[in-house]
């Protein structure tokens, strides 16, 4: 009889010691990270929704290792280096979430029924009420998504990484995963996980920029009513919804998907079909970003956290939210002083577009200070004209960075 | 330098990008909420004429004088309207 030894009765033991000690410290430090997101997400610390599966994906990958026929190590959940179609086809027999992974994930199909969610969740009528100064405040909470690419081009990292990372000051998720497959095929997994795990901050973080950068007596200010207030009806948001879509794909073919599913939700919702408004805010958005989590965790094997671009990658991420914050209170605080002094700054923050996160958090800071002032509708507009902007952004990169490689 | 130059001319065009949206959005506003607006303006104030001309008797109610109509209150006449008939 053969001698039977541990490490290959418990494959997932033995490979743990067989891998070398840098891939054994990162595959425990990835169990031990799973488990944290999952008690963050059970604690609502950060979005449970998103962190239970990907939690558990982190910590059950790097569990799961075990020595493949040939003899190399892998596991029996995806391979996303596939490209060979014989291969790929051979794969998609053997490995659970190939199907998931190949016809959803790395065309970007899940990232489009994402934003076809946002789409029937946006009330487009907060910014057609005033969309010049929407649009400005929002233009003004990218500017993390600008300043970070030549800080991290000084870094060493490459235009096209560069760009992908500086999508995290957009504080869009879906934003960051189409960009980041387009330009950084080999960066797009540990980029969205920055992308998504710092989406937290805007909640956590945000109140203390708030308060540190706005005085308490202008926190407090609830602005005039507009002059004249004509109710935003349900045609003029479907015809915004169909112009701007045409507009905008003719303007950035390359975004095309992404600018449809957008408005396409949007149109959805405006034309009142209720059967599909409740399929896609409902089963759609929820499973997308259910299987949004649990793939990005899936994706999470310990050779990604010994690359060594991950640790520059979390320092950029954390800088780009950081800047288009600030810059958000900046085109506050110009629309504060042209008005002479009638604006509340505080909703400039909103134009991060974080539906409808910014906005709640900004309407929280200005009724901490003034608890009658009302700033929800101006920061909503500020917010989902957040949203345009970062897909105009996108469109604009993924367009551009190939003239630039020439 | 390459990266500068390449955010200075994305910032631009997404800035022109933007305001061109916004002015997209308020020339969609300015077709669509004019005309809404104007034309149930123009039948109120028409209503308005045909009452102060007294060709509004149809609203008058059985029994009471058209005194008792006030040019005010078109939409109210409108309701009687839709109860009583026009007689």
């Amino acid at each position: 009889m053969e001698k039977i030894n541990l490490g290959t009765l418990f494959p997932g033991i033995g490979t743990l010691f067989s891998g070398g000690t840098d891939v054994f410290l990162a595959r425990l430090a990835l169990i031990a990270l799973g488990l944290f997101l999952i008690y963050l997400g059970k604690k609502k610390i950060l979005e449970p929704l998103l962190m239970i599966p990907m939690g558990l994906g982190m910590a059950t990958i790097n569990a799961a290792v075990m020595v493949l026929p040939g003899g190399k190590q892998g596991n029996l959940f995806v391979d996303p280096l596939i490209t060979d179609t014989n291969d790929l086809f051979n794969i998609l027999q053997i490995d659970w979430l190939q199907p998931i992974y190949t016809f959803t994930f790395s065309n970007g199909l899940i990232a489009c029924c994402i934003f076809m969610g946002i789409g029937v969740l946006l009330d487009v009528g907060y910014m057609l009420r005033r969309p010049f100064l929407s649009i400005f405040l929002a233009l003004f909470a990218e500017m993390g998504t600008f300043l970070v690419v030549p800080i991290a081009s000084a870094m060493g990292m490459s235009l096209q990484d560069s760009a992908s990372i500086a999508m995290v000051g957009g504080a869009d998720g879906p934003m960051v995963l189409f960009t980041s497959m387009i330009l950084s095929k080999d960066l797009f997994v540990p980029i969205t996980i920055v992308a998504y795990l710092y989406l937290g901050f805007t909640y956590g973080g945000y109140p203390y920029l708030i308060k540190l950068l706005v005085p308490k007596h202008i926190r407090g200010i609830q602005p005039p009513p507009p002059k004249k207030v004509n109710p935003i009806s349900s045609s003029q948001k479907l015809t915004f919804a169909v112009v701007m879509c045409v507009v905008l794909c003719l303007l950035f073919p390359v975004a095309a998907p992404l600018f449809f599913s957008l408005f396409l939700g949007v149109a959805v919702r405006e034309a009142d079909i209720k059967p599909v408004v409740d399929f896609i805010q409902g089963p759609l958005l929820y499973g997308s970003t259910f299987f949004l989590g649990l793939l990005l965790g899936i994706l999470c094997e310990a050779h990604l956290i010994l690359n060594p671009k991950i640790l520059p990658l979390l320092l950029l991420g954390i800088l780009a939210l950081l800047i288009s914050g600030i810059g958000g209170l900046l085109g506050g605080y110009i629309v504060y002083w042209v008005t002479g002094g009638k604006f509340n700054p505080v909703i400039g923050i909103a134009g991060v577009s974080c539906v409808p996160s910014t906005a709640k958090v900004a309407q929280k800071a200005v009724s901490q200070v003034n608890p009658k002032a009302i700033i929800l509708q101006d920061a909503l507009g500020a917010n989902i004209s957040g949203v345009i902007t970062t897909a105009i952004i996108t469109g604009l990169y993924v367009t551009l960075i190939p003239y630039f490689l020439k | 330098m390459i990266a500068s130059y390449f955010v200075l001319i994305a910032a631009s065009l997404t800035f022109a990008t933007g305001f061109f949206v916004a002015s997209i959005i308020w020339s969609i506003k300015w077709i669509l909420s004019p005309k809404e607006v104007g034309e149930s303006t123009k039948s109120v104030h028409l209503l308005h004429m045909f009452s102060r001309q007294d060709l509004n008797k149809g609203f008058v109610a059985p029994g009471r004088s058209s005194e008792g109509t006030n040019n005010e209150s078109v939409f109210n006449q409108e309701l009687y309207q839709y109860h009583y008939g026009k007689n």
